[in-house]
């Protein structure tokens, strides 16, 4: 069931910038898999999962909990030669289906429909349909989650289909056939990601977008949710291993402007007995420069697999499954 | 002449060449002076193009009809007369680069057969360079004071990326710095225009290196008409300039950071 939609004027208005990581372990599973299966990686073998894999994970979430979200696949049947198929709805289709009319010729109607949806008031859009072309920047921003664990192994296994080939030239067309099953043995995925909810403020006060205010707290809830238990709640073939290890939220005060360098390339991480110690402590030299800037700081780690090594004034602990303070 | 100095760096970057737009995406060797102005003017809160879309074509009235109040998008009508220098930090002044594959799988995309579409990106990795931005008549005293304040004070109204808001910048170590006026330059530590710039075929290299030559067009302005890149063909190298070849115009632009020789484009 679709939420009920809560009107603009009843949502609280976003003014906070958010600066911080999200911590990603993959067990056992792929994360992201290039064109060839294996992990992506960059020329120097460097493993790294795009942003969109983790907005993706993220978007999965938000509609399993019932919330709009615009860009997704979906599926229709379609009308083809030999009957009906399954096909994939283009965006003007998902616009029908999600809002229940074709797409209007006023921008600023596209534009609050638009601005329903979940992912997009915080991925933003590239919307280009015939008659309009609205582009907006997401408030949510994220970068590449580089793997920071140095013991990463690629493991290939070959697995068994129950099918033979259906190919006669195949030259196992009278057995079954032999696939690939990539996966690694553990990867820790660092994302760095930034909200900046400045980002819609030009559409605020616009005729027929009169409710509007930007981006909302609601909105930010909601990617929170996402940063602490989309990786968690994918439970595909490929991404049953993979799960949210850590998230980290530095909150900076109302309108502040402070810039942060990423801050995944000053984490490392290594293992002390069965628990994986991700170390963040270079941060806090860094945050510690922006301090008078910084409203709060939450850290939500699973402490029955991590330990996240990190000294902060006002840092506050959470369980990332039970979101108990710690 | 005084300038702002600050170090630009990435995990990854992808500056998109516009000439090919089929099957695979490329990028530019380096940051570039638009991708560059862009990134200030992100900082200082100017808009880009999708602002300058909506001025030109108010979300309220028709979008077919053209107004054409904005030439340019904000960032470059405050920049385009600023004067910049790069300085890459990479193996030979080049950086390693990668074709990233990824899905677009949301149907959207394109008309593809069963509505996936393979983006292919040519990503640089490890970008770094050193930055100087001049601060002369190229830019509103106010603006330069203003950008200065935020790098030193590292505030920024939007998040920098490189090329694509997927690839976050990192700003580090910004410093007013004093430059001198060049004299004679053996060696140019940046990108530069090389018209008339010659190099010594059996001249010096740089002490500790190996040879290296890097050249490629690279935009570095717009054009009213259509916002379209104009383009010039930057070189970087540590082969040694044939004095003789140095030109007026080269002087006019080549300064000196301590040992470093920039060439402010």
């Amino acid at each position: 069931m679709k939420k009920q939609l809560r009107e603009w004027n009843e949502m609280i208005k976003m003014k906070q910038r958010v600066i911080g990581l999200i911590g990603i372990v993959s067990r056992m599973a792929n994360w992201n898999a290039d064109f060839t299966g294996l992990p992506k990686t960059t020329s120097d073998g460097n493993i790294f999962g795009s942003d969109k894999a983790l907005k993706y994970s993220i978007k999965r979430l938000w509609e399993l909990n019932g919330e709009k979200v615009l860009y997704i696949r979906s599926y229709k049947l379609g009308k083809g030669k030999e009957g009906e198929k399954l096909q994939p709805r283009d965006l003007q289709e998902r616009y029908q289906q999600l809002f229940g009319e074709s797409v209007a010729k006023d921008s600023t109607i596209v534009l609050k429909r638009l601005f329903a949806c979940v992912d997009v008031m915080n991925f933003g859009a590239t919307f280009a349909v015939e008659g309009q072309n609205i582009g907006l920047t997401g408030a949510v921003q994220i970068g590449q989650g580089f793997n920071k664990y140095e013991e990463t192994n690629v493991e290939v296994q070959d697995i068994l289909s129950p099918f033979r080939n259906s190919n006669e030239k195949s030259l196992d067309k009278d057995a079954t056939s032999i696939g690939k099953k990539i996966m690694v043995d553990e990867a820790h995925y660092i994302y760095p990601f930034t909200v900046s909810p400045n980002h819609y403020e030009s559409y605020i006060g616009l005729p027929g977008l009169d409710e509007f205010q930007g981006y909302t707290q609601e909105a930010y809830a909601a990617f929170k949710e996402g940063a602490l238990l989309g990786a968690t709640a994918l439970q595909t073939n490929s991404k049953s291993g993979s799960e949210n290890a850590f998230s980290l939220f530095i909150v900076l005060k109302e309108n502040a402007l402070a810039y942060l360098p990423n801050l995944d390339p000053y984490v490392t991480v290594c293992k002390k007995e069965d628990k994986t110690m991700y170390d963040l402590s270079a941060i806090a030299p860094i945050v510690a420069g922006i301090q008078e800037q910084v409203e709060q700081i939450e850290l939500y780690i699973n402490p029955y697999a991590a330990e996240v090594l990190l000294e902060l004034d006002g840092l506050k602990r959470y369980n990332i499954i039970t979101r108990a303070a710690l | 002449m005084r300038a702002l100095r600050f170090e630009l760096k990435g995990e990854t970057a992808f500056f998109k060449k516009p000439d090919v737009n089929s099957y695979a995406y490329f990028t530019y060797s380096h940051i570039h002076k638009i991708a560059l102005f862009g990134l200030l003017g992100a900082i200082l809160g100017h808009g880009g193009y999708m602002q300058q879309y909506d001025a030109n074509y108010p979300l309220t009235t028709n979008r077919k009809q053209a107004k054409e109040v904005q030439v340019f998008p904000e960032f470059y009508e405050v920049f385009q007369q600023a004067r910049i220098s790069i300085v890459p930090h990479g193996d030979r002044g080049y950086f390693a680069k990668k074709l990233q594959i990824f899905n677009n799988t949301v149907g959207y995309a394109s008309q593809e057969e069963g509505k996936v579409l393979n983006v292919r990106e040519q990503w640089l990795e490890k970008p770094h360079w050193t930055i100087y931005v001049a601060d002369d008549a190229g830019l509103a005293a106010g603006i330069f004071k203003k950008l200065a304040e935020s790098l030193l004070q590292s505030q920024s109204v939007y998040m920098p990326y490189l090329g694509k808001n997927d690839h976050p910048a990192a700003i580090t170590e910004p410093a007013l710095v004093e430059l001198s006026q060049a004299g004679q330059v053996k060696f140019i530590d940046s990108l530069h225009r090389s018209d008339a710039l010659a190099y010594k075929v059996r001249g010096e290299i740089k002490p500790g290196q190996g040879k290296s030559f890097f050249k490629e067009l690279m935009p570095v302005a717009l054009n009213a008409e259509n916002n379209g890149y104009v383009f010039h063909s930057l070189v970087v190298t540590n082969h040694e300039i044939d004095q003789a070849s140095i030109s007026e115009d080269d002087y006019r632009n080549l300064y000196c950071d301590g040992e470093r020789v920039l060439y402010f484009i």
